[in-house]
């Protein structure tokens, strides 16, 4: 049982749970559209890790499970795309709003 | 490959918390963003770690450079803004906020124990099916031969992300509306300010990134790399031609922005179409001929994930002249 508490797989899976968690937190926590963008992605850093994790406990013949490994790229290039058009949203929120105040 | 963690594990996951610390809970937005490119860089090498390569490059590549450079171009509009450091004070809220992380926090962790012990069959399944995917690396074949349908969507939500991007920027864009209407550019297309950082920064990595872009589309067949690393570093290049420029080189609703943009959404209906046409399934591509069939998509898909790369970086920056 040590030797299972010293896996790779535990440490990035609850580092991963730990982020996710933080992320939850902050995501909460701000209440600025920009921080909570930030919160966000680290959220969904935390994510992948929790699957990179699984990929690793799932190593076949000397490689990680290519499926997580597979799901997460394509997470990856989903949230970069997602997190432009947050950004381009709350520029425009924030256009909005100062029209208002003026 | 390793089964036990080093001390090496140890403080790079201590050291990727500081980071995420610092760039959830920082009070400055600006030092948050850079510590959220940190946190991005150390977790590709926790990817490294988790013999994870082609994760690896796509968080280097994505996650952190160019998610960073969206951030970093957004940022200042937003750090003066009031309210960028509000937190909610009240406490209660704050404790209730706390415990209910906490729980999520606890739940996670516990499952890790509940699936501490269940293999997952598909590992055996990719490597004896890998002969016939045309690939000769499991990542690849996976993306794109035996899941390429997800890759296919995933594809067309980036179309779709970019094509409301520039939606929503054309609707505040200030430059006069004759002018959209109009064939003549209202804006120089591309004014280069030579002798300048980003200028001599361009002209030196710009033939170097799309060398080893092209690179590694080609040796996605057989090693980490691919479409999406690719696509990310030939976009790099393109984003730091627009730095160097000043101003976007790009018509963002020109048809052959809009044209390019679709292509790897495109090739990927075409192929679809063609193999239920020729009497196969969706997507499936006969053995002989799927390793040129995954590397048509992919280089279609670099292009399109480049420009689209391209389009929202130039959607984030601010309006108006630049400083």
């Amino acid at each position: 049982m040590i030797a299972e508490l010293s896996s790779p797989f535990l440490l990035y899976g609850a580092v991963g749970c730990l982020l996710i968690g933080m992320g939850l937190y902050s995501l909460a926590l701000h209440t600025h559209v920009y921080r909570r963008i930030l919160a966000w992605n680290a959220l969904g850093g935390g994510v992948f890790l929790f699957l990179g994790a699984i990929a690793k406990r799932n190593a076949y013949g000397g490689s990680s499970d290519p499926l997580p490994q597979a799901l997460v790229i394509t997470g990856i290039v989903v949230s970069v795309s997602a997190t432009a058009l947050a950004l381009a949203i709350a520029r425009r929120l924030q256009t909005e709003e100062r029209g208002n105040g003026a | 490959m390793r089964d036990r963690i080093e001390i090496y594990d140890v403080l790079l996951v201590v050291t990727l918390i500081g980071a995420a610390w610092r760039a959830l809970f920082g009070k400055d937005a600006f030092s948050a963003t850079v510590f959220f490119i940190v946190y991005g860089l150390l977790m590709a090498m926790a990817w490294v770690q988790l013999d994870a390569i082609d994760v690896a490059l796509a968080e280097a590549c994505v996650g952190a450079g160019l998610t960073g450079a969206l951030l970093i171009g957004a940022v200042r509009q937003f750090e003066r803004a009031p309210g960028a450091r509000a937190l909610r004070r009240t406490m209660g809220l704050r404790a209730s906020i706390g415990a209910l992380s906490l729980l999520a926090l606890a739940g996670l962790t516990a499952s890790l124990f509940e699936i501490e012990n269940r293999r997952s069959p598909v590992p055996p399944l990719v490597e004896r099916s890998l002969g016939d995917s045309g690939s000769a690396h499991p990542v690849t074949a996976m993306l794109l031969n035996f899941r390429a349908f997800d890759t296919w969507l995933e594809i067309g939500v980036l179309l779709i992300a970019s094509l409301a991007a520039i939606s929503i920027h054309r609707l505040y864009d200030p430059s006069p509306i004759e002018g959209r209407a109009s064939t003549a550019p209202t804006r120089p297309r591309l004014q280069i300010q030579s002798q300048t950082q980003p200028w001599i920064m361009a002209r030196t990595l710009l033939p170097l990134l799309i060398l080893v872009g092209g690179a590694m589309l080609w040796f996605g067949s057989h090693a980490p790399g691919g479409a999406f690393q690719s696509g990310a570093l030939i976009g790099a290049a393109g984003i730091l031609l627009q730095i160097a420029g000043g101003r976007s080189a790009l018509r963002l609703s020109s048809l052959r922005t809009r044209s390019l943009l679709s292509l790897g959404f495109s090739s990927f209906w075409l192929m679809a179409a063609g193999a239920l046409l020729a009497g196969g399934r969706i997507l499936e591509y006969p053995p002989a001929s799927a390793g040129a069939a995954i590397l048509a998509l992919e280089a279609a898909a670099t292009l399109s994930i480049a420009l689209t790369l391209n389009v929202m970086y130039a959607c984030s920056r601010p309006w108006g002249p630049e400083p």
